[in-house]
């Protein structure tokens, strides 16, 4: 069974929502539309208080350099343009509609008739970046990268191989696993329809092997239409965390290794998108339609319904547990996200965002950590990272504020996976201490790197 | 930024917690937001389940003169553990539950002969936790082991006794 070769962990699945299907939410009565919901410049708001938007309608254009415009998901009046506190916990630009109806633009084709590639005739690759760049599609798996720029390999690299992201190794999600199972053949087509873009001929689904009906229903799926759908394999993989993290997954699927930053995928002739990212990027070429909805778990041990929910983004938080059956009393943490990279809500009034693949409600007593006592030097996150980093030196490192000692050893290739948080028999917060390191010696990076085009 | 007419930024409160004294916000940290529940009581006695075996053997061809010396050395070095940690260094935190100071004195007691006097082992004890391991400032920060530290204490020390012991089997 193939897996990637260093490190890893395994936490308890807790894959609690895996057999519900997939319900549509509610449409919110308000709907709050943050200007940054991906990695890189803000979207720029176009639209002003009192103006009346549809399903579809651009709110923010992309603004400069790496960025992506935004979407209404929603018909009615903007209430106002202004800074909200979204679920980083600062304030930003953001756009809030009061919902009215639920009129779309009609250039959206909402039927839900399966379109294939032959239906879309000679469409050219660069018209599916366009209209992948133009829908506002970002990496839904959580790290929010605009996907048209990952779909433009820089000049001197060539995809090799496309590698579909279904690993959903964050316990408690289910997003992924539900979208396969209900909309298998729509991901084949966006499949090939990534493959048309960068004109690459093989694609790789890799899928953990505790999703065994996923693996099923796409194999018999692939063999069934092999000539509809070549080049395309799924690629079951052994359990283990964080396979989802891209070079992870790269090492597991086709054994080759992203060099230490600045290398990217593409060096090696990658290209990893999320399922989800997949699925988003057929709907937007094939149905013109831009990224104004997407799958969401929302789940947790006390939870009353545990749910997968197809909801529109900008859809409160709080909207989304009632449906799941409200909020339980012994709630302790909200997490945005799965446990283990998620990130803790302060407020249940953030919205879905296009990263927002999870939303884990945990008990109090498991929401605190335990008494941390000294390190006892057994290895043990030295042997979990996945980046063969040693967590408890840059941990020491950064305590004694080496930054020096800190790039040395690389600190900057960490993926903040916390495999060695989760691994310390100490309860020692080594990703809390790496984490301040690798902002501090990237800035001290950057810094000298200006110092240096300034000579 | 004023904060005035939108209801969507009023945070809506947790249901409060009991002894908490208003506390209706969520908790915030960072991830991972779970833990593997690996603990350093686990490694320690996970190391004493693997010395079971050594300790059958040693009862085997010792008999109960190991007894003595292994329960001495225990009991000696939790002993010095706790003494050390309240008395000298008035730490609140006690660690003798943590289970380092049994280990030491298991494997001490490996370490010396079966009919070592008494008093010699809870020598070797005190400098093995005193010395080996609270001077270095306790739990993960000794550069050697301290039960060997103890062991080469009482080797320079007591040369004779630490270097003859009976059989009690035949080999």
């Amino acid at each position: 069974m193939k897996t990637f070769h260093i490190g890893g962990v395994h936490p308890a699945e807790n894959k609690l929502s895996a057999a519900e299907p997939i319900r549509t939410a509610a449409i919110p009565k308000q709907a709050v539309f943050s200007m940054f919901q991906h990695i890189g410049a803000p979207a720029v708001p176009v639209v002003k208080k009192g103006d009346e938007v549809k399903v579809g309608t651009l709110l923010g254009e992309a603004g400069k350099g790496l960025s992506v415009p935004v979407f209404s998901s929603v018909s009615g009046k903007v209430n106002k343009v202004d800074a909200v506190l979204d679920s980083s916990g600062t304030r930003r630009m953001a756009v809030i509609v009061d919902v009215e109806g639920d009129e779309w633009e009609d250039s959206i084709d909402r039927s839900d008739k399966l379109v294939t590639m032959k239906d879309l005739g000679g469409i050219t690759a660069e018209e599916v970046v366009n209209r992948i760049k133009a829908a506002g599609i970002v990496g839904m798996g959580g790290a929010t990268f605009p996907t048209g720029i990952k779909l433009m390999p820089p000049p001197g690299t060539k995809a090799e191989a496309i590698i579909v992201n279904a690993v959903e190794c964050e316990p408690y999600l289910t997003a992924d696993h539900r979208l396969m199972l209900e909309k298998p053949e729509q991901i084949l087509v966006g499949i090939q329809l990534i493959k048309h873009a960068v004109n690459c001929p093989k694609a790789y689904i890799g899928i953990e092997m505790n999703k065994p009906d996923a693996i099923k229903l796409l194999t018999d799926l692939l063999k069934e239409k092999a000539a509809q759908y070549p080049g395309i394999e799924v690629v079951p993989l052994k359990v283990k965390y964080p396979q989802g993290g891209e070079k992870q997954l790269i090492d597991a699927v086709i054994g080759r290794q992203v060099p230490a930053p600045p290398a990217l995928p593409i060096n090696v002739g990658a290209i990893v998108q999320n399922v989800g990212t997949v699925y988003a990027i057929y709907e937007a070429v094939t149905k013109h339609k831009p990224l104004i909805e997407r799958i969401i778990t929302v789940t947790g041990k006390s939870v009353k319904n545990p749910s997968n929910f197809l909801a529109r983004i900008g859809t409160p938080m709080q909207q989304l547990i009632d449906e799941a059956g409200g909020l339980p009393e012994d709630t302790g943490k909200i997490i945005g996200g799965g446990p283990m990279m998620g990130r803790a809500l302060m407020s249940l009034e953030v919205p879905v965002t296009k990263g927002s693949s999870g939303l884990l409600l945990m008990a109090e007593k498991e929401s605190r950590r335990g008494e941390v006592s000294p390190c006892i030097r057994c290895a043990k996150c030295v042997s979990a990272c996945p980046m063969g980093l040693e967590p408890y030196l840059l941990a020491s490192y950064t305590r004694l504020k080496d930054w020096d000692g800190c790039e040395k050893n690389d600190v900057t290739s960490c993926i903040e996976c916390g495999s060695c948080a989760f691994t310390c028999p100490s309860n020692r917060p080594l990703l809390d201490n790496i984490r301040v390191a690798k902002q501090t010696v990237m800035g001290i990076i950057k810094a000298r790197h200006m110092e240096a085009i300034k000579k | 930024m004023p904060n005035t007419s939108n209801s969507s930024q009023v945070s809506t409160p947790l249901p409060t917690r009991e002894g908490q004294g208003g506390g209706s916000r969520p908790i915030i940290s960072l991830s991972p937001h779970v833990h593997g529940g690996d603990s350093v009581q686990r490694n320690m006695y996970g190391v004493c389940i693997a010395l079971v075996p050594a300790l059958i053997a040693s009862l085997y061809f010792f008999g109960l003169g190991s007894a003595i010396v292994l329960a001495t050395s225990v009991a000696a070095c939790v002993f010095f553990e706790w003494a050390i940690t309240r008395f000298i260094l008035d730490r609140e935190r006690l660690t003798i539950c943590d289970g380092s100071a049994v280990l030491t004195g298991l494997l001490l007691g490996f370490n010396l002969p079966s009919n070592l006097p008494i008093w010699i082992i809870i020598i070797g004890a005190l400098v093995a936790i005193g010395i080996g391991k609270m001077t270095f400032g306790g739990l993960g920060t000794n550069p050697f082991n301290p039960a060997l530290v103890g062991r080469v204490f009482l080797l320079i020390s007591f040369p004779v006794q630490m270097t003859s012991w009976p059989l009690s089997h035949q080999m």
